[in-house]
């Protein structure tokens, strides 16, 4: 058996936390860390949305916005839109998309904001993680909560959850967003090269671990709201 | 207002289900076997769907109601995308939406029945219209026809002339006379479109407009507990400070007396706390302590 750094086993995550409500000020906010990697998202809507030529007459749209902090690395991370948090930032919107029912509200935005605190390999899907927590907590329209995790193939055996220095030596990276009781997938990307009948066992792997992190973000969202159960 | 109405509707089920478990407890003890027969009975019925005699569609109403009632005691929260029934005898209503057999929560919330209707009572988001409505804006932007009117939701509304006491002939008056940019108003959410184009009016007797006092904004999903069971909660608040208070549905709150700040600390109270037991009672002790020790400062 393949002995991660970490001593984790194969299909085991790392170490997670989950938090919502971390910010006053936005409408919704979650802080998610997975292993070294942590995320922080912020909601903010549905609100009016100018310019007026972005709204759609009969539904929302959702804005994403993807930054890494200065901090996040090791090596400090030029502030400002680079090719790598554009990409991602539109990925996360459309991993975000499908479980909105954008159509209750026409005409306005949702601004979904992910900052990366912390970077160890994995941060677009805890940054999704986050966010789908922060939709849910700013009392935002869905079907679903939106989880989301990547699993690879290293020498032989399936594993989830990989970290940085795993990252590095992984035949594939497959990060996939999943609507658990939905049993839909909302992103599935992959860097690498691998057999399709690998293909589909790290996808099985990754969904075990989206099903246990769908319990993580139902229980931090319990935490929060559960006193609130009302009279 | 619409909130009050929900909540009585709820006593009086409750009463009800209170009279129906009475009757079930006779009932099982004058023969337990013969209940649990009927209750075979009454599932075998269900699966067949239709079909009810008399006897077992009570015994089916009852146990849903009991256990409907087991919901909305438990405190139970729901998240986006959890189940609440899984039944087709049950309408979504507000905030969910059914696939398949089932039906799901949209947001995050407490379940509510309305006799098969199911709605969720959502624990946080922004204020969206509903006709009848009344709500407190302010003046965004004087128009020709018209008002636009900020009223703390993702949609402005608008106020036509038409929509205001008396004939205003616009080529020969200057409406921002009438409601000048920045000023507030009471007002009825009278129409609202597929589209969401709010319209709201002044013609009803209790809109106004507000001259003096001041403003303060909650999160609109906790207003129906700064009214309180029949506006037991505002009564409270105003009889003891002696303010004049305007609450709007969308969680703009209009203070004007003496006590102000007594008033809008006794709602950020309410706010804070909405969840807690007897907060009638909790919010009545901390006016009358406050007011007790303003009284107490003043004589020193």
């Amino acid at each position: 058996m393949y002995k991660r750094t970490d001593g984790r086993k194969n299909d085991e995550t790392r170490p997670i936390k989950m938090k919502v409500g971390v910010l006053k000020h936005a409408d919704g906010s979650a802080l998610v860390s997975i292993g070294k990697t942590m995320a922080l998202a912020a909601v903010y809507g549905p609100r009016e949305l100018n310019p007026r030529h972005m709204q759609e007459s009969d539904r929302a749209i959702v804005q994403c916005n993807y930054t890494m902090a200065p901090f996040s690395t090791k090596e400090r991370v030029r502030p400002g839109p680079s090719r790598r948090s554009t990409e991602i930032s539109k990925v996360t919107r459309e991993a975000l998309e499908p479980a909105l029912f954008l159509r209750d509200f026409p005409k306005t935005t949702i601004d979904v904001y992910i900052v990366i605190l912390q970077a160890n390999a994995g941060t677009r899907t805890a940054g999704i993680n986050a966010a789908s927590l922060a939709l849910a907590d700013a009392g935002i329209q869905m079907r679903d909560l939106v989880t989301s995790i990547a699993a690879g193939k290293i020498e032989g055996h399936y594993m989830l959850d990989l970290n940085g220095d795993e990252e590095e030596e992984t035949d594939c990276d497959l990060p996939i967003a999943y609507m658990p009781r939905e049993k839909k997938f909302t992103l599935i990307q992959m860097d690498g090269n691998i057999t399709k009948d690998d293909m589909k066992q790290v996808i099985k792997t990754a969904v075990k671990g989206c099903e246990t992190l769908y319990e993580h973000q139902r229980k931090a969202l319990r935490e929060k709201w559960s006193k609130e159960g009302f009279e | 207002m619409e909130k009050v109405e929900k909540i009585e509707m709820d006593d009086s089920i409750k009463q009800e289900l209170e009279e129906d478990v009475m009757e079930e407890i006779q009932e099982s003890q004058e023969s337990a076997t013969e209940s649990a027969e009927k209750t075979n009975e009454a599932s075998e019925v269900r699966e067949e769907k239709r079909g009810f005699t008399r006897e077992t569609y009570e015994k089916h109403e009852r146990n849903e109601e009991k256990r409907d009632d087991a919901v909305r005691k438990g405190k139970e929260i729901v998240l986006p995308g959890d189940s609440i029934v899984e039944s087709i005898d049950y309408l979504p209503g507000r905030n969910c939406y059914r696939d398949g057999n089932s039906i799901y929560s949209k947001r995050l919330g407490v379940v509510y029945y309305r006799g098969h209707v199911i709605d969720v009572v959502p624990l946080s988001g922004k204020y969206m219209p509903e006709p009848d409505d009344m709500v407190i804006g302010k003046v965004a932007e004087v128009q020709y026809s018209g008002w636009i009117i900020d009223i703390n939701s993702p949609y402005k509304a608008f106020l036509p002339l038409s929509g205001v006491r008396g004939f205003i002939e616009p080529s020969r008056t200057d409406i921002s006379k009438i409601y000048g940019v920045g000023e507030l108003i009471y007002a009825r959410v009278s129409e609202v479109t597929p589209m969401k184009d709010i319209r709201i009016s002044m013609k009803d007797p209790s809109t106004r407009k507000f001259e003096n006092g001041r403003i303060i904004r909650i999160s609109p999903v906790k207003v129906p507990r700064v009214i309180g069971k029949q506006g037991s909660m505002i009564n409270l608040i105003k009889d003891k400070t002696g303010c004049r208070i305007s609450v709007g549905q969308n969680g703009v709150i209009w203070i004007q007396g003496e006590k102000e700040h007594l008033a809008a600390k006794a709602i950020t109270e309410i706010e804070e706390n909405s969840h807690i037991q007897g907060l009638t009672d909790h919010i009545g002790k901390l006016l009358n302590q406050e007011t007790f020790k303003q009284e107490s400062d003043r004589r020193e």
